[in-house]
């Protein structure tokens, strides 16, 4: 291979400037090797500079100027021998709380280090020690201090180091834990997630206390630098899911605020899917319970919901209720809420398949009266139904946007106005009204909001196909339906787990609910490595009655 | 067990892509109920009982033995050439041309009981629910639900199929027990008046549609086993047989064999005259009609995609979804081929071309084996394996 000087030279800059002991910034063009982090043309670096002057002026190009960007100089004694060195403090006002940052550092640094005689030791490898912050953290790059300044934190970059340090003084308000508006329980805990991140980790590991539950920290867009937390228990959830998880979360680039859900956009297996393939709580306890079955949940800055994944129908309708009641009620209530679910879906579309082409099945006298109601409406059942179910979805729809004073009289004049009048009016048949109030009754029997309106595409598309081919025709569309969401896969995991393939031990906490001491395996398709919840059944044990002596059995 | 379950589920492990189909013992078990059961137990009985008279019931039960050794077979070929379909055990087994005419003879007989399936199935409903619609659009309909599920593949549709056998198995357990206050046994009586050829002919006709688990063979290759396949074919058989029959004798013991043979769809004519439990409905049979052309469809579905496949192996390609729209739409348009009324269709198709079809399926699938037997073929290469035989790309030597 020949010797090209020009790329050699090439070669060596780039080298020597991607060193560590990188030279300071001189007023030249910066060095080409850097990363290019900023739009407009603009090289920034992508670590920071030994001169305290090229620092400010590099994050007051970064930060624009901003009013509430606080930059301060100040003095940290140097090494053995050495004397005090120049010190540039630096927090955004808006994010941080000044009075932790003047008591945690600047007066750490400017009056205590003095007093102790000792100093803030910054040689490589050393830890800056008389710095009270509760968390401190020895940055290199730009990124790093960008996002922690953004977050709340303060920077301290001393001069001649290349290193800087990060204090944690976020002081922002947030919302306190309320409980959970969509999740709430009869007799579970009141705790719900909220936008602060940091409070949602530490509600995790209230509830999830091992040293094996992992968080692991993503920063996604360099706009919004958008902060997620994926978190396991190491061993149970597989290495290839995690490692799936932080993959798909990795492709991610955007540049918008935005929350929890676009996040499970963008790493579901099927996007456009109408039924949930990512799972969003905002009950800490439900997450737990996910975790300890392997699942990977996500958490999303700014957003009070929580993400788990891998998501599948049985997760979809059970309610976090089921825990905190007796198994036989959960049970009962279980199916009630399958019961619910196919009412829901096929109750208008049976009702206009029977009315147009089944008559015959109806009993006379039932007939009769479905006619004689039917008696001047001038709608097919067809027309009626769907111009019902909009008229529900609608309502539906401006109670949850309006105030809770203002729904409650939506409730009443869609009730009312539009349902009696209709009646008496002769547009809308009784029966009609009687089956879309069950229709929304059972649809609301269903937890989560997410199912909910996922209900409303395929009823809808049930009813047409009913109206047109009768239950042949619905048959068809059921089936259609099914193929597809057979089809579906959250994670590698069959939507219609464990149900099919059928599992039978797994449907202990699904269809079932089993008693807790008797859930003893957790799901096969999930915690792999250790698939028991406890090593065997511990029903419980009363004394035996005739035994006086506790411990023993038998006649006294 | 639990490993296996969760590997073909996808087990949790996302991967890049799907993970290869696999279909479980049960799930094998329901999409062979599913070949035949649906129109054998709606068209079959009339058939039967015109030909069998009183010995229809004999011979319904006589023809469940030629599901051993198809049964067999299917697991013998299987075992001889393992992890690939028909198509290419014909040609591993009998080389590349005859192969391919022998497994042509295949999707051929596969595709008269598909537009058969199609056509029965679209006659029922015009029959019994939508009689003012034209049979062609019920037909389209049935053909274009196959074509979705076909499109979603096997997995998708073995476990739909698990579902529709759940369900019209429940469906039964409740309805049987509405004939039994019709049912008289002295009208599965005498046996054997008429000498054994009655006996025989409705053992033929029946086994034309029992046998059809032979269809199991376009999917072996997504079987974990051999004995799986074996036994899911085995199993499937024995539930069409036992579920059918057991209709065919409450039918035949409620109206005669002369009833029977007079209706077109006698079961469905049986259970009309049955008062449900519940004073709800008047009439039951449009729902228990609805539960059979949910299987029905499941069915078609599973024919579609068996075409599909089998059309694409022998054009070479590994992706049979670009087949299905296509072989969908030759089938809505073969289903409309034929007689136009119902009685013809019961004549020609039940007793004739059924019994034919399923006929040259066995035989096709035996003289596979047969050569199998006689001179192995070598095993496959693997993916990715060096034309001069020195070992795969990317292994050690």
């Amino acid at each position: 291979m020949p010797f090209r000087p020009v790329q050699f030279l090439r070669r060596l800059a780039k080298r020597h400037f991607t060193a560590r002991n990188l030279p300071d910034a001189g007023e030249g063009p910066p060095p080409a090797d850097r990363l290019r982090v900023e739009a407009e043309g603009e090289y920034v670096p992508s670590v920071i500079y030994r001169r305290l002057e090229d620092n400010e002026r590099w994050i007051r190009s970064l930060l624009g100027d901003s009013s509430d960007l606080v930059l301060r100089r100040t003095q940290v004694l140097g090494g053995k021998g050495t004397g005090p060195r120049e010190a540039l403090v630096c927090y955004l006002e808006a994010m941080a709380d000044p009075a932790a940052v003047a008591d945690v550092i600047i007066r750490a640094v400017s009056y205590e280090a003095g007093m102790l005689g000792s100093h803030v030791r910054s040689a490589p490898g050393a830890e800056p020690l008389l710095l009270h912050a509760g968390s401190l953290r020895l940055v290199r790059e730009w990124r790093e201090v960008l996002h922690g300044v953004l977050s709340g934190d303060t920077v301290l970059f001393v001069e001649g180091e290349d290193r800087a340090v990060l204090c944690a003084t976020r002081g922002f308000e947030t919302r306190s834990i309320e409980e959970p508006a969509l999740e709430s329980t009869l007799k579970g805990p009141r705790e719900g997630f909220v936008e602060s991140i940091s409070v949602n980790l530490s509600l995790l590991r209230r509830w999830v206390k091992t040293p094996r539950l992992c968080f692991h920290r993503l920063i996604l867009g360099d706009l919004v630098n958008l902060r997620v937390e994926v978190a396991y228990v190491k061993g149970l959830a597989g290495p290839e899911l995690v490692e799936e998880v932080l993959s798909r979360l990795r492709r991610i680039k955007l540049e918008d605020p935005l929350g929890s859900n676009a996040v499970a956009e963008f790493i579901s297996d099927t996007p456009l899917a109408p039924v949930p393939l990512v799972l969003a709580t905002e009950r800490p306890d439900r997450a737990a319970a996910a975790l300890t079955e392997g699942r990977v949940v996500i958490l999303v800055d700014n957003t009070p919901y929580a993400l788990i994944v891998p998501c599948d129908m049985g997760m979809v309708l059970t309610s976090p209720e089921d825990h905190y009641v007796n198994s036989l009620f959960a049970f009962l209530n279980r199916m009630l809420r399958l019961l619910s679910l196919v009412i829901t879906l096929t109750a208008p579309g049976l009702y206009v398949a029977l009315t147009t082409f089944h008559a015959e099945m109806l009993p006379t006298a039932f007939f009769m009266r479905l006619q004689a109601a039917r008696e001047g409406v001038p709608l097919p059942s067809l027309a009626e139904a769907v111009i019902m179910g909009a008229v529900f979805e609608i309502l539906r729809e401006a109670g949850l946007r309006m105030p809770r004073q203002v729904g409650q009289a939506i409730s009443v004049v869609g009730a009312l106005v539009i349902g009696d009048a209709a009646v008496r009016a002769a547009i809308i048949s009784p029966i009609m009204l009687v089956v879309v109030g069950i229709t929304a009754i059972t649809a609301f029997a269903i937890p989560g909001y997410v199912a909910l309106v996922a209900m409303w595409l395929p009823r809808l598309l049930f009813t047409l196909v009913a109206g047109i081919l009768g239950i042949f025709g619905m048959a068809a569309a059921v089936t259609v339906g099914l193929y597809y969401t057979l089809s579906l896969r959250s994670f590698g995991v069959s939507y219609w787990y464990p149900y099919l393939p059928l599992t039978l031990s797994d449907l202990k906490d699904l269809v079932f609910r089993a008693p807790h001491w008797a859930m003893v395996r957790r799901p096969s398709q999930l915690a792999r490595g250790e698939p028991f919840h406890m090593p065997y059944p511990q029903p419980p044990r009363p004394p035996h009655p005739l035994s006086r002596r506790p411990g023993r059995r038998g006649r006294p | 067990v639990r490993a296996a379950r969760a590997e073909r589920a996808g087990g949790g492990v996302p991967g890049r892509g799907q993970p290869r189909p696999q279909i479980s013992l049960s799930e094998g078990t329901a999409l062979g109920t599913c070949l035949a059961w649906p129109v054998a137990v709606l068209y079959l009985p009339a058939v039967v009982a015109a030909e069998g008279r009183e010995d229809g019931w004999l011979g319904m039960l006589l023809a469940g033995l030629v599901l051993i050794p198809v049964g067999l077979l299917l697991g013998a070929l299987a075992h001889r050439v393992p992890r690939l379909g028909l198509v290419d055990q014909a040609t591993l087994a009998l080389g590349k041309a005859l192969g391919r005419v022998v497994a042509a003879v295949f999707v051929l007989g596969t595709s008269v009981l598909a537009a058969y399936a199609v056509r029965a199935g679209a006659e029922m409903v015009r029959l019994l629910m939508l009689p003012r619609t034209p049979p062609w659009v019920i037909s389209l309909v049935i053909a274009l639900q196959g074509a979705v599920g076909a499109w979603f593949g096997l997995e998708v549709v073995a476990r739909a199929a698990v579902m529709a056998f759940l369900s019209v198995g429940a469906l039964l357990l409740v309805l049987i027990p509405g004939f039994i206050p019709m049912f008289d046994a002295r009208r599965l009586f005498p046996v054997l008046s008429y000498g054994p050829g009655p006996l025989l002919r409705s053992a033929a006709v029946s086994a034309g549609f029992w046998g059809q688990v032979v269809l199991l063979a376009m999917s072996a290759e997504s079987f974990r086993t051999p004995a799986e396949l074996r036994a899911s074919a085995l199993r499937a058989g024995a539930a069409s047989l036992a579920t059918g029959w057991l209709l065919f004798v409450l039918a035949q013991g409620s109206a005669g064999w002369y009833g029977v043979s007079e209706f077109a769809m006698p079961n469905v004519e049986v259970m009309r005259a049955v008062r449900f439990y519940l004073p709800l409905f008047e009439r039951v049979d449009v729902l228990v009609v609805t539960g059979w052309t949910a299987m029905g469809f499941v069915q078609v579905a599973w024919l579609v995609w068996a075409l599909a496949r089998g059309v694409s192996r022998l054009a070479g390609a590994v992706d049979s979804r670009p087949f299905v729209v296509p072989v969908a739409a030759a089938l809505w348009g073969a289903s409309l081929v034929g007689p136009e009324d119902l009685p013809g269709l019961l004549l020609r198709w039940t007793r004739v071309l059924v019994p034919l079809a399923t006929g040259v399926l066995v035989l096709t699938v035996a003289v596979v084996w047969l050569t199998a037997a006689v001179r192995p073929p070598a095993p496959p290469a693997p993916r990715g394996a060096r034309r001069d035989g020195t070992g795969a790309v990317g292994q050690d030597r």
